[in-house]
């Protein structure tokens, strides 16, 4: 079955090798890059997003990065009636966070706290690999059965040395699920900085999520004045700061009013305002800078996020 | 007599409303994006479509508020209003993001009680995270209204040093240094402010404050070049009427009343207002605003009823004034001295007057009011308190208001020669410093208790009462004569005399 997921120029199938393993082909479809007004220039793009991906998805195979969702393999071929199709085999997962949220009936603190937990060591993971990967959302968070929670789709990520065709973009991944110094203009901001800020962003975005079911960025604008919302304004990042720290104010009061338990909500607060504060140079964790020299290091997060994990184990937390 | 000070001088100073109620009329309000839904929300809307579940329906909802496109996804966000297992939080935040749509603020409660409530919001809420300078602005706000001004003033440089350069948090800092008497310091944290020589809201709100301090504004060429660039009318127009009301106090009629004309294109409330008392004192009003309507225009209406003589709409209008700026000392003077002084209606000029004060606790005015109010229920030796505690300095027109306010006590206590020599000497302090309108005022309050009090003083009272008004053309001094024929007609009808007032 084909189905089309996020990017207009690549299809993505369930496949079934004859042994029975089951794996997920990501296929370019460069015959569509054709109806593009600029197929020339369309297709060098493709093709470089298409190498770009490979690459880093190699390199994450490579270091054995074990929340990075597994290439099994790369290759071309030429379909009945069309040309050729540039493909990438992942391993196969059972689904999104969102789809395995929809199937629970009760509120499982535990399995959202590990499903963080994993997300936040597959990004460590890449960091440390010097990639960001710069499209953190649900949509991109597997669940793969007894292994956990993995992280997905490597083509919007931004490597230290290795040149994607999308480094020119301020935001690579899904604006909508971008920080707001991606969303105002006018915020001058080193790159490397930016990347893995944003990537900061989507990880406390995605605990936000769990606990609302909406994304910071949503919930962020949610709160902002209709007419300080990035559609209706071209006010810079720096004159809205204000507003937007106003805004996370009362986002932190909404999630407050969803965690009852005074000591979870201490941590999640401490997660979420270190992670996806509005402000970029207020994110991260100053301890880590004399260590690794960036305070964008995720180990206390993800020891935090371990011990919490314990904690939920033991009924710490009760009700929640 | 009741006082009516702070007609003359009125300045553009920036309006203070609660955040969510304020920046509708200071930023752009049309969307830049247009029609475009982006790939990534048509990614949301599709896995919506295909997989028909809670969390692709939120996801989707949550990428629609980002472009600003619910009406793409109005069967998701049904989904997501029934689904019985939505999280509250996502409930909350559509809530909320409904309540910003709006740029209205909840007046439900009373004065008091919703600041108390505001004030433990904020508690809450900056126990949570302090770093947000808006909150701290709206805790001000609280605070001032409620006469806690040490707090009030913490909260806001709180603010000023989390967002030193933030528009809403410098008009409003600006706004409670002007409240506290200190205009100096509200120029001040304007003028060291960068972003002020780029912003009209900035630069209008230093030029009044500069007014308020008794001096020319520095800026006010950069303000020239301003209101001619290329900024939104609704973005000029508290510029264009604070140059105007510098250039008519300055004596310019020919630029003030085009500067005057320009600032009612887009004129928000407080522009109107000012348009509207300039048009009325300087001009003698020749510029026509019935065709400018925008939210919240209450002291322009309240002023508007209040010269046509239409006082229920006045106090109506000022009563709204007063629960949009409850620490405004003009909204609760105004609205005091319409209740009390014209409608006869002193209980709820107290009611307002208690709150007023909190804010507001040493104004002169205000207190006189208080005064006033309280001899026109009977409770005298309050009022005799309430007066004994103003500080006076003699020569001056406020004094002169309290001297009569005085007089009126005395007459009041049953001592009409003392009475008599106060409103006497109060009306030779307005004469010696030009204020007829004043003079001819405490002139017929004078008569109405000469006449109240059957004192032999009565016909010569009311009859130079009479002569002083008689060229008068304002409606509460219309008023008050009203009354005093009316007590003159009942005294003479008691007394079968005849006067030579030719009544």
């Amino acid at each position: 079955m084909g189905f089309q997921t996020g990017g207009v120029f690549s299809c993505s199938y369930r496949i079934e090798h004859p042994d029975g393993r089951k794996a997920f082909l990501k296929a370019m479809d460069f015959e569509a890059a054709l109806s593009d007004p600029d197929p020339a220039g369309k297709l060098k793009e493709l093709t470089e997003a298409f190498v770009f991906e490979r690459t880093i998805v190699e390199l994450c195979g490579s270091r054995k990065l074990s929340r990075v969702i597994r290439a099994l393999g790369s290759g071309t071929t030429t379909p009945p009636g069309r040309g050729v199709v540039q493909y990438l085999i992942f391993e196969m997962a059972d689904g999104d966070v969102r789809k395995q949220l929809s199937q629970m009936t009760n509120f499982n603190l535990l399995w959202r706290l590990k499903c963080l937990h994993h997300l936040f060591v597959a990004i460590q993971q890449l960091h440390g690999s010097q990639i960001a990967h710069q499209d953190i959302k649900p949509s991109n968070v597997l669940g793969c059965g007894k292994d956990g929670h993995k992280i997905a789709d490597l083509g919007r990520a931004w490597h230290a040395m290795i040149a994607s065709p999308f480094d020119g973009n301020d935001c690579a991944g899904d604006t909508n699920y971008a920080p707001p110094e991606l969303l105002y203009s006018g915020a001058a901001i080193a790159e490397e900085e930016r990347r893995r800020g944003a990537d900061f962003y989507a990880l406390g975005s995605m605990i936000v999520f769990m606990f609302t079911g909406l994304r910071m960025t949503a919930a962020l604008m949610s709160a902002m004045p209709a007419n300080l919302r990035r559609t209706h304004t071209t006010e810079s990042y720096a004159n809205v700061l204000p507003e937007l720290h106003h805004a996370f104010g009362t986002v932190l009061s909404q999630l407050r009013a969803s965690i009852q338990n005074d000591e979870l909500w201490v941590e999640i607060k401490a997660l979420v305002e270190q992670t996806c504060n509005p402000d970029i140079t207020k994110r991260g964790d100053k301890g880590h800078t004399a260590k690794i020299g960036s305070r964008f290091g995720l180990q206390r997060f993800v020891s935090k996020l371990a011990t919490l994990c314990a904690r939920a184990e033991l009924g710490k937390f009760g009700a929640v | 007599m009741k006082s009516f000070l702070g007609e003359k001088d009125r300045k553009i100073v920036p309006r203070w409303r609660g955040f969510r109620a304020s920046v509708g009329n200071t930023q752009n309000e049309t969307p830049k994006l247009g029609d475009r839904v982006s790939p990534s929300l048509q990614s949301n809307v599709d896995d919506w479509r295909r997989e028909g579940t809670l969390w692709t329906a939120l996801d989707a909802v949550a990428g629609a508020i980002v472009e600003g496109r619910l009406d793409l996804v109005t069967d998701a966000l049904s989904r997501v209003q029934v689904d019985p297992q939505t999280p509250p939080a996502a409930l909350a935040i559509l809530v909320e993001h409904e309540r910003n749509n709006s740029v209205h603020e909840d007046a439900d409660l009373p004065v008091v009680a919703r600041c108390r409530e505001q004030i433990r919001a904020s508690r809450i809420r900056l126990g949570e995270y302090p770093y947000d300078a808006i909150e701290w602005i709206d805790l001000a706000r609280s605070f001032t209204t409620l006469g806690s001004l040490e707090k009030a003033r913490r909260s806001v440089a709180a603010a000023l040093t989390l967002a030193p350069a933030d528009v809403f948090v410098l008009r409003a800092a600006s706004r409670f240094y002007i409240q506290q008497g200190d205009p100096d310091h509200a120029q001040w944290i304007l003028t060291k402010a960068p972003r002020t020589l780029r912003n009209p809201w900035l630069l209008a709100s230093e030029i009044a404050a500069a007014s308020v301090a008794g001096r020319e504004s520095q800026l006010l060429k950069v303000a020239e070049r301003m209101e001619r660039a290329d900024f939104r009318d609704e973005d000029l127009t508290e510029l264009r009427a604070a140059l105007a009301t510098v250039e008519l106090d300055a004596g310019s009629q020919t630029k003030g009343k085009r500067l005057l004309r320009r600032s009612l294109n887009g004129a928000n409330e407080n522009a109107l207002a000012q348009i509207q008392w300039m048009d009325h004192t300087r001009l003698g009003n020749i510029i026509d605003i019935s065709g400018t309507k925008p939210p919240n225009r209450h002291e322009a209406a309240a002023w508007k009823a209040f010269f046509e003589g239409n006082w229920d709409t006045s106090v109506d209008k000022s009563l709204s004034w007063f629960q949009d700026q409850p620490f405004s000392v003009n909204a609760g003077i105004f609205s005091s001295y319409v209740l009390a002084d014209i409608l006869g209606r002193p209980d709820d000029a107290l009611a307002i007057l208690d709150i007023s004060l909190r804010a507001n606790a040493e104004d002169v005015t205000l207190l006189n009011n208080l005064a006033y109010s309280y001899i026109q229920i009977g409770k005298i030796d309050i009022a005799a308190r309430v007066l004994e505690s103003i500080q006076r300095k003699p020569d001056n027109l406020e004094y002169a208001t309290l001297e009569a306010t005085v007089g009126l006590l005395a007459f009041r206590q049953g001592l009409p020669d003392e009475g008599r020599n106060l409103y006497e000497n109060a009306i030779k302090t307005f004469q010696r410093g030009g204020a007829q309108d004043f003079a001819a005022r405490a002139a017929v309050y004078l008569a109405i208790e000469e006449v109240r009090a059957r004192t032999p003083n009565s016909a010569l009272a009311v009859k130079r009462a009479f002569d002083l008004t008689k060229d008068n053309k304002r409606a509460d001094v219309a008023a008050k004569i009203q009354e005093l024929e009316r007590i003159a007609k009942a005294w003479l009808s008691e007394e079968g005399a005849a006067v030579e007032s030719g009544l």
